[in-house]
């Protein structure tokens, strides 16, 4: 990526700015006794310096032709795949209280193994039932995890 | 009890080492929420299980596949595999279980001796000492990492910063909290590092194509390492445990460091530098004996100074907080079955270990066969239950999962994710002594470098920050003179 380093530097600042200004309005010292916004005033001053740091030398770099040329995403899929996953992760979140665990976590398999690394369909079943079964098994019924039980009930 | 808990730890943390794609530090994120239905001391000696357990195992990935279970096996792969290659897999696996046994037992026997000795000093430490050995601690883990030193400072304010998010354990007002009730208690470090570590890890491994990779066969009756082999390896085993102890012992060092070190050191001292690389039986014995001698001296700041130097006791000393134990200097008055009981169990442990990883290499081997394809989406399902068992709440599932894209594009843009765990880790209690500090001192930071000890800490932590500084000036006006020194 051709602004690899500008991005994450400007990512970073971005982060560090709110968390300053944050901290001012808890204040810094008061009657030279430290108040709660210290630390993340000076942390966050940290972050926003380091990120000029960071951003000037890929200016420097970027002129000089030096910057890495890497791709973020090495092949096409990798993106899709990424979305992929936090598509699932998302959705998993949304349904789990209201599907309940057993059933969502077979969904989730059952997608998983089916758009990120494609497998024959009695490979994708089988293992979504072991899987659901198991972990099912090891966390409700054997660690006593209190696991959702949704619509099914268990 | 204890020796079944240590049992299960270790045979976990091999099965982790063995497994390409899933280090120690994720492991034990993962496996954390199962800790707490056990005791604290088994819960600490169930992790330490998995840590060792992993060092030991990381290495048959590397020998076998070229591929390293973990960080720290991975010089292991540049004699290892070629030793494979020539059809020495067997002695390869062999000498670094030895050699793995032997630097466990001696890091474990130094635990014992050093352990309350520098746990006495600590007990004379006040606020300000804590403040700079905190500051050091830090400091040192972000100029031994991997990358850039500006990126891992920038890392460190940004873990010190999440520490912030929540009431500010001194005067009780809200920080960052934006109006939402569950930021009170902060944002949780375990679905943090269950994010970054194993989250973001699974997602770097299948942005690609998940082929298939070749195995070397190995019987057991090869695994042992014929005369010459011992006599070879006698050395760097010597070596590589006394050079990892110390290793483990500093802030910021551990196994990965010290298993660098002794290659670097086997090379330069051996009569044929050239055969480094080829497959030769050195090139293996050492690392391997040092990260495990290191993976064991990084023990010692976490209990008796209550500082973890590396990110797996970082998790080691989030579990013991978590179980009400703050690891330090009293760890050892207050709690010494909890301090006995872990040395005991690694010493116990590493026993096991050998017994479990000579006659199991079969077992290893077949796993290794376990399609990644396959396992990926176990290890979400895994994270999901962790993080959601914390407070049966899905909410821990949500942060995790917005950490691990976040630790995904860290790892895309060569931001470390061990500064940030740290700073994370050591914040709230950093903030505390900073302010107890400046409290004694009436606002006068000059406290931190008029006591002795704090002095010699801060100027230690200073001399480290800015020395990278100082060679980059002068490689720069005099270039050719310093080569391969850190990027600043």
């Amino acid at each position: 990526m051709k602004y690899r380093e500008l991005v994450g530097s400007l990512f970073w600042m971005g982060v560090g700015a709110p968390f300053c200004i944050g901290a001012l309005g808890y204040g810094l010292f008061r009657e030279g006794v430290p108040e709660p916004g210290l630390l993340p005033f000076f942390a966050g001053s940290i972050m926003i310096v380091l990120g000029v740091s960071v951003l000037i030398t890929s200016v420097k770099e970027e002129r000089g032709g030096k910057t890495s040329r890497e791709k973020i995403f090495p092949e096409r899929e990798s993106s899709k795949r990424l979305f992929t996953v936090v598509f699932a992760l998302s959705a998993y979140i949304a349904s789990v209280e209201y599907l309940g665990f057993p059933l969502t976590t077979f969904l989730f398999m059952i997608f998983l193994l089916r758009f990120i690394e494609p497998q024959r369909w009695f490979v994708i079943v089988a293992a979504s039932i072991l899987t659901t079964a198991s972990s099912y098994l090891l966390f409700q019924i054997f660690l006593k995890t209190q696991l959702p039980k949704g619509i099914l009930g268990i | 009890m204890n020796l079944l808990v240590c049992f299960i730890g270790v045979f976990i943390g091999t099965l982790t080492g063995v497994l390409p794609g899933i280090g120690s530090t994720a492991a034990m994120s993962l496996l954390l929420p199962i800790t707490f239905t056990l005791s604290s001391t088994q819960s600490i000696i169930m992790l330490a299980g998995i840590y060792y357990g992993a060092m030991y195992g990381g290495s048959t990935t590397s020998i076998l596949l070229n591929v390293p279970g973990e960080g720290t096996s991975m010089i292991t792969c540049l004699d290892g595999y070629p030793m494979a290659k020539k059809g020495r897999a067997g002695p390869a696996l062999g000498i670094s279980a030895f050699g793995s046994f032997i630097a466990g037992t001696f890091s474990v026997a130094m635990l014992m001796i050093l352990g309350p000795l520098l746990a006495n000093i600590a007990l004379s430490f006040g606020p300000p000492e804590n403040v700079s050995l905190t500051f050091l601690g830090l400091t040192m883990v972000t100029y031994l990492g991997s990358g850039s030193m500006v990126k891992s400072l920038m890392m460190a304010a940004f873990g010190l910063l999440l520490g912030c998010i929540g009431l500010d354990i001194v005067k009780g007002t809200e920080r960052y909290t934006l109006g939402i009730l569950r930021l009170r208690d902060g944002l949780g470090l375990i679905p943090i590092m269950m994010g970054l570590f194993g989250i973001a890890e699974v997602l770097i491994t299948i942005e690609t194509s998940l082929e298939k990779r070749e195995i070397f066969k190995t019987r057991a009756k090869e695994l042992f390492p014929t005369k010459q082999d011992w006599k070879d390896s006698a050395g760097p085993i010597t070596r590589g445990t006394l050079a990892g102890f110390f290793l483990g012992v500093i802030p910021g060092g551990g196994g990965m460091l010290a298993s660098l070190m002794s290659y670097a050191i086997e090379k330069r001292i051996s009569k044929h530098p050239e055969k480094f690389g080829t497959g030769t039986i050195e090139g293996v014995a050492g690392p391997e004996t040092a990260n495990n001698a290191g993976a064991g001296g990084s023990f010692i700041p976490l209990l008796t100074l209550g500082i973890p130097c590396n990110v797996v006791m970082a998790v080691l000393m989030g579990a013991l907080m978590i179980h009400g134990i703050s690891p330090g200097p009293l760890l050892l008055k207050e709690h010494p079955n909890l301090f006995w009981g872990v040395v005991g169990s690694m010493y116990v442990g590493n026993v096991m270990l050998l017994a479990l990883n000579l006659p199991l290499i079969g077992l290893w081997v077949k796993v290794l066969r376990i399609p990644y394809s396959l396992l990926f989406p176990l290890i979400f399902l895994f994270c999901i239950i962790g993080s959601y068992s914390l407070n049966n709440s899905l909410w821990d599932v949500g942060v995790m999962t917005i950490f691990g894209v976040l630790g995904y594009f860290m790892k895309k843009f060569r931001y470390e994710a061990a500064p940030l765990i740290m700073a994370l880790v050591l914040g709230p209690m950093f903030e505390v002594a900073l302010r107890q500090s400046l409290m004694l001192s009436n606002g006068n930071p000059s406290i931190f470098f008029s006591r002795p000890i704090s002095a010699t800490f801060m100027t230690l932590s200073l001399f480290i920050l800015v020395s990278p500084l100082c060679l980059k000036m002068v490689k720069k006006r005099r270039p050719g003179l310093l080569k391969g020194d850190k990027e600043f």
